[in-house]
Order: C-alpha cells, then structure tokens, then sequence
C-alpha cells in the first residue's frame, strides 16, 4: 500500500516533469538550439551562485501563496481561478496601507499592511463565494471575470486617483521605507516575505487538517451530500473557504509590493495566479507539496529568463513546459491508479 | 449628451455589437456541443488564442485568410483532441483539464509566435477579411448597415445558430448528443458509442473555437498579440450556461455580451468624464451579474462533467 502511494505521489510527477522536458526539448530542436545547452542554463544556471538561489526564492513567494489559494478552495470541492486578481487587490491594498502609514515603526507598519492585503483579497474572493452560496452561480466563471475586473481596477488607480506625484509614469510613489519587507541576505534581494509565506504553509495545513473547521471545509469537497446529510452548513462553508482562499492569494500581492517593487504598477504579475493551480495541483493539493512545486516554477521562471538571455530561447517556453507537466501529472495519475488495479486484480 | 445618443451612434454601436458577438457566439456554440455531450470545456479561451495566432500564421505563410481559418482549425483541433483524450478516454477532471489547455495554449502562442517573427514584437501585417456588403440589403434603411455590411465570417456564424438547432433537435445525431449528456449509460444500452460521441462533439468545439480565435485574429483586430482573447472564451463558457445550453439562448447572450463589448469602446470614445477603465470592466461585470441569479440551475445535462466509465 505505501509503495503504491509512493507510484502516485512521487514517481509520477517526476515523470511528468522529466516528459515535459523532453518535449520542451524536442521544440527546442526545431528552432535549432542546443536542448543540452539550452537546458543547462535553465535547470542549473542559477543553482551556482547564493544570488541565483535567492532569486528562485523570490520568484516562489508569491507562487506559494496563490497555490495555497488554489489549494484551499481545492480542498473544499471549489475552484478558485481568480488568485491573479485576488492578489492584485492585495497589492493595491498593501500599498495604500505602506503610502499612508510606512513612516509608522515596521513592527505596525508591516503587520497593516499585511492585514490590508488579506482583508481585501477575502473580499475579492468572498464575492464569489457568496455568490455560490446564495445563488449557486458556477465560482470557477465569477473569479476569472473578477480577475479581469481587478486588473482594470489596477490600471485605473495608477492611472488616477493613485498616480505618483511627478505624475510622469502609471505608477504610485514609493511606500514608506518602514513598510519595505526586510532583506534576509544582504546583497540579495530574499526578504521577509519567504518567511511569511512558509508561516502561510504551516497555518494552512493546521486549519485544513487540524481544526474542526478543516475537517469540515475538507468533508464538502470529498462529498458534498455527504456533508450536508451529516449537518454541516455547506453553504457558509463554501462562502468561507473562497473567502479564505482569497486572502491567502492577497497576501501574495502584500510580499509583490513590501518586498519587490515597493509600488504598485501597472500590469506586476505575469501570471502568478495561474502559476498557482499549476503547483498546486502538481503539489497534489498539500501545503508541503505546494512549496516544493513552486520552488520548480521559481526555477523554471528564472532559469527561461536567463536562457533568454544566454541563448536566445524565447522565455516564454517555460510556459509550455509547465503546462504540459499539469497534463503528464493528471494524465499520468490516472494511467497509474489503473496499473495498480490491473495488478492487484492480477494478484488477485 | 444628446449629441451622442444620436440615430447613426445606434447604428454603429449595433452594426458592433454584431460584430463583437460573433467570437463568443461561435465558441459558445462549440462549446455547447460538447457541454450537451457532458464535458464542460472551459479549453475554450486557450483553443481561442492559438486558432487566433494559427489563423493569422496561415494567412501570413499563404496570403489567404481561407487558409488562416483552415490552420486555425487545426490548432483547435490539436488542443481539442488533448481535452478529449484527458477527459473522456482518461477520466480526468473536465475543468482541471481545461485550466491545463489554457496555460499551455498561452505558453504554445507566446513561444511560436516569438520564435516565427522574433523576440521583440512588432504586429505582423497578413491579409484579413474585409466587410462584404450584401447586394440590395446593404441598402434597406437602418437594417443595412447594422447587418448586411460586416466580413464573411459574421454571416456565416449566424447561420450556424438554425444550423446547430437542427442538428441538435432535428437530427439522430444531435439526440445521441443528448442521450449522452443526460445518460451516458442509457445511451449506451441502445448501442451509442458515448466516447465516440464525446470525442466528435469536444473536436467540434476545439473547431468552433479556433474559428472564433481566427475571426478575432483576421476578421476584427487584423494581427496576433500575446493574450489577445482576453476572457472572451470564459465569456463563451458563460453564455453557454446562460444561454441554458440552447442555441437560440446562446445567441441572446451572445448578442448582450457583444452590447457590453460595443458599448464600452463607444463610451470610452465619447468622453463622459467616467474613466475608461470603468467601460473595460463592463462585460466581465455583466457576465457575473448574467451568472448571479438569471440562471436557472435545472437545465445543465445531467451527466456534465462526469466521466463514463464502460464496465
């Protein structure tokens, strides 16, 4: 039986990473690089120095989060779509907070600024969440138009209302230096956010799987008649895990801007959102596995960029790896569950 | 004000809304198909974006934007037989899968068309479809210029709306489609070959898809940018469901999103004060109120998003 576990949680994905690849590889072919050279720098390019290392860290806070998001709506039967835009609002949220307060002492001007994005990303998925409760309307199509609506609301306020005060570029003034997240190695831009997000980890892992509410929030999404029979009020349930589910993906927005940028612009994310149900279902949906995959896509991200550079190799075909990995994952599962039961059927 | 709510702004705010409501109205009926057949398709947006780049790759290697469609064909196709595969002959689920087409589709586009025209971007000019004006309709007062001066491709997705109502309600065809949507296992009792159908309806959907990433691509902006459908595949899975998976519903919808989609690029043109970022926002809000409440939730087949397993 362990060993079975073993096939599906382990072997599988990294099998499915190493097919990607080597599709990945085949395209490469076509364009005329080396997949050798090519892949050396985007698997270990960065892996050789402390700065190449704390950059794949930095890529993989904000993609910890949203696949925590993703995960702990996951976990409910639900599915969020709209981390990107939940993060933005975060952002926005974050910096409103640092503009305002960040001559305040770090130990509230952080802490603000963090309750901002969170409260403002459970709203942004809170909407959807009631939506389903009251009028079942389908989550999966109401966040992804929210993330759109964000998006806009984004562009608007550096556009604005919100608009630096030399006014020459779509973007705010810089937040106060007491709200920036600390840098944890100099000479390196790692800061606190990788902290607070592996805290996310833990606390999220507590609430799914050591509390009544998880235990709860975990019974709708395995079976929903199920849950309900035994009396547990799956509405306010499913409200609350998108809810959830969207302050997780805020705070995202909240390590952008304190640790990053330090203000907000047009158009920050390249799809972090996105970037998050690929870990997370690649994680198979646990918080542990959530950060291992993100450290993957943070490699990934900052390995295509530096092939970019080195040989040329559009970055974007990073995205084409990472899609395909999510479908050998999911195709790969099936095909080795039914292995399984063809074996023990042979047994038998 | 007055200025602007004038006859001839109601004339081409309509004569767009038309025009706007095709891309959603022919991935929306592809995706009925396949949703009638019981497998939610949210691929839509990712079949979109590389029939969309495909389309303007076959009119720029060939000159003919025929051949565009036709290679937009094909990369729907291509994403549609993987959503097939995963979520009929594998069983896996319906909206995972989707999700996992359409960051593959964003990283496919964004890498080809990088690696056919350069890294730096500048839009690649092909030849698209221009409005053919209708003989003596194009003429008749008011319904001229709203209806009989649009490209080819705007007449040809409106006929597909009686076209598909026949197949579906008309046909043998069209009642395995819907056996096998509401009862995959009665459907095969009676000797239907529900992975066949399933097959042949999520093909149809990548088909109807591409085509309406190519009407984009050819028939409205005239080049390929990163992202370009933008939603307008998700708008489609929306209109489906508020359409109540029917043709005649999808049509409604479709024609209410293409106002929004009109409406907002006439509003953000006039100057009302209000920003234009309010304008953008309006067909991804209008869909979420079309979602909240409007719809019914009784008339989703009944076997959607489960899988068949033959035992």
């Amino acid at each position: 039986m362990k060993k079975d576990l073993l096939l599906i949680n382990l072997v599988v994905p990294i099998l499915a990473i190493l097919a990607a690849l080597v599709l990945g590889a085949i395209l490469l072919l076509f364009i005329n690089v080396n997949p050798l050279e090519a892949y050396s720098v985007l698997l270990f390019g960065n892996l050789t120095s402390l700065y190449g290392i704390s950059e794949i860290l930095v890529k993989a806070v904000p993609i910890i989060m949203t696949g925590l998001a993703f995960t702990f709506a996951y976990r409910t039967g639900l599915f969020n779509i709209g981390a990107e835009g939940q993060m933005y609002v975060g952002a926005i949220a974050a910096v409103v907070v640092g503009l305002k307060l960040g001559h305040l002492s770090p130990f509230l001007a952080i802490p603000l600024s963090l309750l901002a994005a969170l409260i403002a990303g459970g709203i942004w998925g809170g909407i959807p969440g009631l939506l389903k409760a009251v009028f079942g309307s389908s989550e999966i199509i109401i966040t992804i138009m929210l993330n759109y609506v964000a998006v806009y609301l984004l562009s608007y306020l550096v556009d604005k209302p919100l608009r630096e005060k030399s006014g020459f570029y779509p973007q705010t003034d810089m937040i106060g230096e007491n709200a920036f997240l600390p840098v944890l190695i100099p000479n390196t831009r790692l800061h606190l956010g990788f902290l607070i997000a592996l805290l996310f980890v833990v606390l999220v892992y507590i609430i799914l799987w050591r509390t009544k509410l998880g235990f709860e929030l975990r019974a709708v999404g395995l079976n929903l008649h199920a849950a309900e029979y035994a009396g547990i009020d799956v509405r306010t349930k499913m409200f609350l895990a998108l809810a959830l589910s969207g302050a997780l993906a805020g705070v995202a927005g909240f390590t952008e801007v304190g640790g990053i940028h330090h203000r907000l612009l047009d158009n920050f994310s390249k799809g972090v959102g996105f970037d998050g149900i690929a870990v997370a279902l690649l994680g198979q949906a646990t918080p542990f596995g959530v950060v291992l995959a993100s450290l993957l896509f943070g490699l990934l991200q900052v390995g295509a960029n530096s092939m970019q550079r080195s040989v040329g190799v559009p970055a974007n075909i990073v995205y084409i790896i990472q899609g395909l990995i999510i479908l050998f994952l999911l195709g790969g599962t099936i095909l080795a569950r039914r292995y399984q039961k063809k074996k023990a059927k042979g047994v038998a | 004000m007055e200025q602007i709510f004038t006859l001839g702004f109601f004339i081409t705010l309509l004569a767009a809304t038309i025009r706007l409501s095709v891309p959603i109205l022919l991935a929306a009926l592809g995706g009925m198909f396949s949703e009638r057949s019981g497998v939610i398709n949210i691929g839509l947006e990712g079949m979109m974006l590389i029939g969309a780049l495909f389309g303007v790759i076959g009119s720029y290697v060939t000159g003919s934007p025929w051949i565009g469609i036709l290679f937009a064909i094909g990369g729907g196709i291509l994403l549609a037989l993987i959503h097939a595969y995963m979520t009929v002959s594998l069983g896996v689920d319906h909206v995972v899968t989707g999700i996992a087409v359409n960051i593959l589709s964003v990283g496919l586009t964004s890498f080809i068309f990088r690696a056919m025209f350069g890294i730096t971007t500048t839009p690649v000019k092909v030849n698209a479809f221009k409005p053919l004006a209708i003989p003596g309709l194009k003429d008749l007062p008011l319904i001229g210029p709203i209806l009989f001066q649009q490209n080819i491709l705007v007449y040809l997705a409106f006929l597909l709306v009686p076209l598909a109502s026949l197949i579906l309600y008309r046909t043998s065809w069209g009642l395995a489609i819907r056996t096998v949507g509401e009862h995959p296992k009665a459907a095969d009792t009676v000797g239907i070959n529900v992975v066949k159908i399933r097959y042949l309806c999520v093909l149809l959907s990548g088909i109807f898809a591409g085509v309406a990433g190519a009407f984009l691509s050819l028939g409205q902006f005239n080049m390929f940018v990163d992202n370009m459908v933008s939603g307008r595949g998700f708008i489609a899975v929306a209109a489906v469901i508020f359409g109540k998976w029917k043709p005649s519903g999808i049509l409604a919808a479709s024609l209410i999103f293409g106002l929004a989609d009109a409406l907002q690029i006439r509003l953000q043109a006039v100057g009302t004060g209000i920003p234009y970022q309010v304008f953008l926002m309006l067909p991804y809000i209008v869909t979420v109120i079309a979602m909240s409440g409007l719809v019914g939730k009784t008339t989703a087949p009944a076997a959607l998003g489960k899988s068949y397993e033959k035992n």
